[in-house]
């Protein structure tokens, strides 16, 4: 219930509870000063932050660190050097590093256009209470259920193996094997299906953002004559804006971290002309397993990636707080 | 304005509206078709898998990859045979079968994934609550560390927990898991940054202090959330085989199970109608539970329709 | 709202604790696994803990010698004071890997481990000092140690020269088994199609007449240049195999040759080394590693073909790179885009994702038994594929009829061709001089070692088991059960290889015959990037200014040339070769 209205209060036309800059100040200056609120803050905030320093920073720094030494496994010295970067371009080669960023950024894209969309659009159904919505949110959840490990294999006989000796016996028709680099169609069943089981998580959390979204105030934009997808556009988008936010800023660090399930359907041959940043970078990691003298280029690696993708990030944050829909 | 007095008068005479629209519209007319193929196309897999996990492995599937199987053959007892993972550690020797995989399997999925829902929740909490220059530090952290690819850390954080004696316990493993990094965060706290002042201000007028807000007001606000993202939480913690693989040497779970029978020197289990017979063992359990608690866990579809 | 929380919790709560019990009661008849598996701690006995990777080579050698080794130490006191007596090794056999973390602070004492970098996990800490073992005196073989059993250079590997502070050369471990990679073929099949060359044919005649059609007829002397022996009629040359692939899959309608779909990068690159490594014998291959000595066969493509170099070179850790110029490796490549390029001369899931080497292994041993498929006559795979394969072995047997057991089946390891006549009867020549006419490739990295973690008063008893371990006896034993062998020198006499599966012969036969290349060196420039010479990393290439991984790949994905390829891995190695150094 409380959410409901809380909702609403915001979405109002008049906008008197918006949280512009200045009403951002307000609330803050009520809240700060007390020192009951300091002491609160800090007793809650201790673990998390005692945690962080502890798993993440004391574990990874080492990682970070790595990217600037060289490592002599047979003499166990251990030596400064920024030779790393270059070298793991030599490694890669030019021509297969901006096949990566095609590739990458591509899948970024199609995600973007196709994913979000659909999954907002799925959950927009399901939120309007249309015939099987709640049959479908289960079975579009499914693929989410089931282990990656075990979807792929599934897939991967299915669309390699059973289809297509079911077009040969059945109407004597070769058909490409999708899978196979080979035949141009990789990268796109790839993508086709990271995107097909990839509906669970957002559509959850969209319709979940949906479910907040007051009725009457739905009704009352059918009074104002907004149906359909006006209303989707105007009415139901601005308050899923909150959910839809943070998807849209993790994508863009999936730009540097997503290997579209590659490792799950090629291991550690996937061919370079369908490879993400973060096929490269999971797989060489893997392929290195245990033997250090290789480990610090691939730091240096995914150092220049975060180098990148770190502003990236930070700049989608600010597009979004300045732009967003919430902000109106 | 209107809107607002409707709801409050609503809320105040206790009238829930039970459904939104059901009318079709093109958009929805048109979600509906492309809906019904995907769960046809889904559906089309999982039957194949499970007319798979039928068949005899060596004298049909081989040359029938696709039909019917020629006789129905039960994996199942025989995957279950199998399914066990010796453990040999200074706490343990012997052979965990799959009864005991689902327990450590439920408490390490269900620990991991309630400290992991609810730290990002309260640290989201004090961020968008309290507008110190930490936590606007905690927010960037957030977003920083998400997209930073880490290489080769894994020794360090393995003695990390060896050191702190986290290594091989249950328990362990839900204080690794207890941080407030990832997109989690950004969810509960884009929630809470939409919590007006004055929502919080009048119960501290109350008396109420900053624990009964955040007891009373903010974690009940995202109540919805809380379970969405610990459900998702779960799951994934359900299916991961290699934290459990590395950390909880003594303690295998489903997902070590069905890791180990993948990779098993058997050459049976290697068949795909086995694979896919384990596959559904390893399913089922969570799939029940999962179809049972659906409707609440999926966040509820009536607005309204949780009482406070 | 919190009781509602709580509710919900505690339904969940319950209903998975519910499932866990039923399924917990129903497991609780207990899971047998086949094998010996683990086993209970006897309270009244000391314990070793010994890990065993259980992959391709199984558990089944080391439960025969843990069951010696206890008899033998059935009265011996390990701990005086605590009553007990006598030895118990527990097994812990999976296929879990391992880390130098876990190695280090793991339960298990001894390791039986493949694919690891041995000078990594010294690096780590992560290894004990077992010189004792290595080069110190084998009680249960007083004249022989274990570091005479090694080659020249596995000694100038595994040991490390002045890391101790008695000066004499370090071992923290020593090779375990031996694994490489190439052809097998079905001989019943080649006996019933004829699959042989005819002695004494004629290179211009029509395919059909290169090869025996009577069974009087006489085949040629095969590989190993002899008359009379199993080998007889066998390709000897890359044009021989050639046309043996397309008699079987033209004029006969069989398939010529499969390999697995999903790993075909690797099981190809590993052949490829394979034919590198055969060509060019093992003091140019060894160069690869050991970056120390003169290469006599380097060459390049000029005007679209191959030629030879006028001079030697000296390789250094400087310009080891232009070993990948070898004359062999442009042979080997050549004959990979052959096979991969040529759609008659293999199956059709050649490049199919989802179909694994057990599954390329199983059809290879049901085709033409189940009445379906057509007969495979030859697979590329790894000289264990046997053991990989054993429930295909037993079920078939069961199911057809005792020829198809493990025992009987008429399978052999085929001896790898030659790259033309020169070195073919370069080969044979060599045979008949009693010398060895083969060369082999180990791509197993595996190691047996010691926990650093161990503790001080079990340190000998590891040492022991060790020694006891590779004694001659348990060497053979491990041939005998394994159908393979250790990577250590031992002689395997007739008495052994009678006992042995008519595959298992045939590979032991070419292994006699063979010079063993153990890809590892102590060169700084080997230690410090191990897993980039790996066989299957090892030929990277870089054609149109991309890099190029797996030649297998770019032949089939990119098109590329045998002689692209073969200009690119100078290419890629040249500039590269400082990342590394």
């Amino acid at each position: 219930m409380e959410e409901t209205s809380i909702r609403t209060e915001l979405c109002e036309p008049e906008g008197n509870a918006s949280p512009s800059p200045s009403g951002r100040e307000k609330k803050a200056s009520v809240l700060k000063g007390s020192q009951k609120d300091l002491i609160f803050y800090i007793a809650l905030m201790a673990w998390p932050v005692l945690q962080f320093i502890v798993c993440y920073i004391w574990v990874n720094v080492s990682s970070f660190v790595m990217a600037f030494q060289e490592i002599n496994v047979a003499t166990g010295i251990t030596t400064w050097t920024f030779q790393n970067f270059g070298n793991i371009i030599l490694e890669i080669s030019w021509a297969n590093f901006w096949t990566m960023t095609w590739n990458s950024v591509l899948s970024w894209a199609l995600l973007l256009v196709i994913s979000i969309p659909l999954g907002l659009l799925f959950s927009y159904y399901i939120y309007k209470k249309m015939p099987g919505s709640i049959f479908f949110r289960a079975v579009l959840f499914l693929p989410s259920i089931v282990s990656a490990i075990v979807m792929v294999t599934m897939f991967r006989y299915f669309a390699s193996s059973a289809m297509p000796s079911f077009f040969e016996d059945l109407f004597h028709v070769k058909i490409p094997n999708v899978l196979d680099p080979a035949t141009g169609y990789a990268f796109w069943t790839v993508m086709f299906y990271t995107i097909w089981v990839g509906f669970g998580t957002s559509v959850l959390m969209y319709s979940n953002g949906m479910s907040g979204i007051d009725p009457e105030l739905a009704d009352a934009a059918h009074i104002d004559g907004a149906t359909g997808i006006r209303e989707f556009w105007h009415v139901t988008l601005p308050l899923v804006f909150p959910t839809l936010s943070v998807f849209l800023i993790t994508s863009v660090a999936n730009i540097f971290i997503n290997q579209i399930n590659l490792y799950s359907f090629y291991g550690g041959a996937a061919h370079s002309s369908i490879q993400t940043f973060g096929y490269y970078l999971y797989m060489a990691v893997k392929r290195a397993d245990g033997d250090y003298g290789t480990y610090p280029r691939l730091a240096a690696f995914g150092l220049m990636l975060t180098a990148v993708a770190i502003p990236l990030t930070l700049f989608v944050r600010w597009l979004l707080e300045k732009f967003g829909p919430s902000e109106d | 304005m209107f809107n607002r007095e409707l709801a409050k008068r609503n809320k105040l005479l206790g009238i829930r509206k039970g459904k939104t629209h059901s009318a079709f519209t093109p958009v929805t007319i048109i979600m509906l078709v492309v809906l019904i193929l995907y769960v046809a196309s889904l559906f089309l897999l999982f039957l194949w898998a499970l007319m798979t996990a039928f068949k005899d492995p060596l004298y049909d599937f081989r040359t029938n990859p696709w039909g019917f199987p020629k006789e129905f053959v039960w994996n199942f007892t025989y995957v279950f045979s199998q399914f066990a993972v010796p453990v040999s550690t200074a706490k343990r020797i012997g052979l965990v079968g799959m009864g005991e995989m689902y327990l450590y399997s439920f408490l390490y999925a269900g620990g991991s994934a309630f400290f992991n829902t609810l730290v990002p929740c309260i640290t989201a909490y004090l961020c968008a609550r309290f507008k110190y220059k930490f936590s606007r530090v905690m927010h960037t952290i957030v977003l920083v560390t998400m997209v930073i690819p880490v290489v080769g850390s894994l020794p360090a954080e393995i003695r990390m927990a060896q050191s702190l004696g986290l290594y091989d316990q249950i328990w362990g493993m839900w204080i690794l898991k207890a941080n407030f990094l990832g997109m989690y965060f950004l969810v509960f706290y884009n929630i809470f940054k939409v919590l007006p002042a004055s929502y919080t201000e009048a119960a501290k007028i109350d008396g109420a202090g900053n624990m009964q807000v955040l007891l009373r007001i903010g974690l009940p606000l995202v109540r919805n959330t809380f379970f969405t993202v610990f459900l998702i939480y779960f799951i994934q913690y359900w299916n991961d085989y290699q934290t459990p693989l590395i950390y909880l040497p003594t303690y295998p779970t489903i997902a070590n199970g069905m890791y180990s029978v993948s990779v098993t020197p058997t050459q049976e289990m290697s068949y795909v109608p086995m694979r896919i017979a384990a596959a559904i063992l390893m399913l089922v359990p969570i799939l029940v539970v999962f179809l049972i608690f659906q409707k609440r866990l999926l966040g509820n579809l009536t607005v309204g329709g949780i009482k406070g | 709202m919190k009781s509602t929380l709580k509710k919900m919790m505690g339904i969940a709560l319950s209903l998975l604790l519910g499932v866990s019990t039923v399924l917990a009661a129903v497991g609780c008849k207990g899971p047998s696994l086949p094998g010996n598996y683990t086993e209970e701690v006897d309270t009244n006995r000391t314990q070793l803990y010994v890990y065993n990777y259980d992959g391709g080579f199984g558990s089944e050698w080391l439960s025969k010698v843990k069951q010696r080794y206890e008899e033998l130490h059935a009265n011996d006191v390990y701990e005086p004071g605590t009553g007990k007596r006598g030895i118990q090794i527990m097994m812990n056999n999976t296929k879990n890997g391992v880390t130098s973390e876990t190695i280090k602070s793991g339960q298990d004492e001894v390791y039986f481990i493949e694919n690891m970098y041995y000078y990594s996990l010294r690096y780590d800490g992560a290894l004990m000092d077992i010189t004792d073992a290595v080069s110190g005196e084998n009680p249960y073989e007083p004249a022989k140690t274990i570091e005479s059993k090694l080659t020249a250079e596995q000694q100038n590997f595994y040991g490390i020269k002045g890391a101790r502070e008695d000066g004499k050369t370090q071992y923290l471990g020593v090779p375990h088994y031996f694994g490489t990679y190439g052809l097998v073929y079905n001989k019943d099949l080649f006996d019933e199609k004829g699959y042989y060359f005819l002695d004494g044919y004629d290179e211009n005649s029509n395919l059909e007449d290169k090869f025996v059609y009577y069974d009087t007829d006489k085949k040629t002397a095969g590989p190993n240049g002899q008359y009379g022996d199993d080998d007889d009629g066998l390709p000897t040359t890359y044009q021989e195999f050639y046309w043996l692939l397309e008699y079987i899959s033209r004029m006969n309608s069989q398939t010529a040759l499969s390999w697995t779909g999903q790993y075909y990068t690797q099981y190809l690159g590993f052949l490829l080394n394979s034919l590198v490594a055969d060509y060019e014998g093992l003091d140019q291959m060894m160069l690869n590693f050991t970056f120390d000595g003169t290469a006599t066969d380097l060459g390049s493509i000029t005007g679209g073909s191959f030629a030879e170099d006028a001079n030697d070179l000296q390789i250094t850790e400087e310009n080891g790179w232009e070993l990948k110029r070898q004359s062999g490796v442009y042979y080997a490549l050549d004959f990979i885009e052959n096979l991969v390029d040529t759609e008659m001369y293999h199956n059709s899931n050649a490049f199919t994702d989802s179909y694994s080497h057990l599954d390329n292994q199983q059809d290879f041993l049901m085709s033409g038994v189940d009445g379906v498929t057509t007969p495979i006559a030859m697979t590329v795979d790894g000289m264990w594929w046997q053991s990989e394969s054993s429930q295909v072995f037993s079920s078939m047997a069961s199911r057809y009829g005792d020829q198809y057991s493990m025992e009987n089946r008429n399978l052999r390891w085929m001896p790898l061709p030659k790259a033309n006549k020169e070195k073919a009867a370069e080969a044979t020549e060599k045979i008949a001089n009693g010398r060895n006419g083969y060369t082999v490739t180990d791509s197993l990295y595996s190691l047996c070692c010691v926990s650093s973690g161990i503790e001080d008063w079990k340190l000998p008893i590891a040492i022991d088991f060790i020694q006891f371990c590779n004694t001659d006896e348990s060497l053979i034993e491990f041939t005998t059960t394994t159908n393979t062998v250790k990577a250590l020198t031992y002689e395997i006499d007739e008495t052994v290889l009678e006992q042995l599966s008519p595959y298992g012969r045939s590979l032991i036969e070419y292994i006699q015959n063979a010079d063993i290349v153990y890809p590892y060196s102590q060169a700084e420039l080997y230690i410090n990037n191990s897993s980039m010479f790996r066989a299957d990393e090892y030929y990277r290439a870089t054609v149109n200014g991309a890099t190029k991984n797996y030649p297998a790949q770019a032949f089939h994905v990119d098109g590329i040339s045998a002689e692209d390829y073969f200009t690119g891995l100078a290419t890629y190695y040249k500039s590269s070769w400082n990342t590394l150094a």
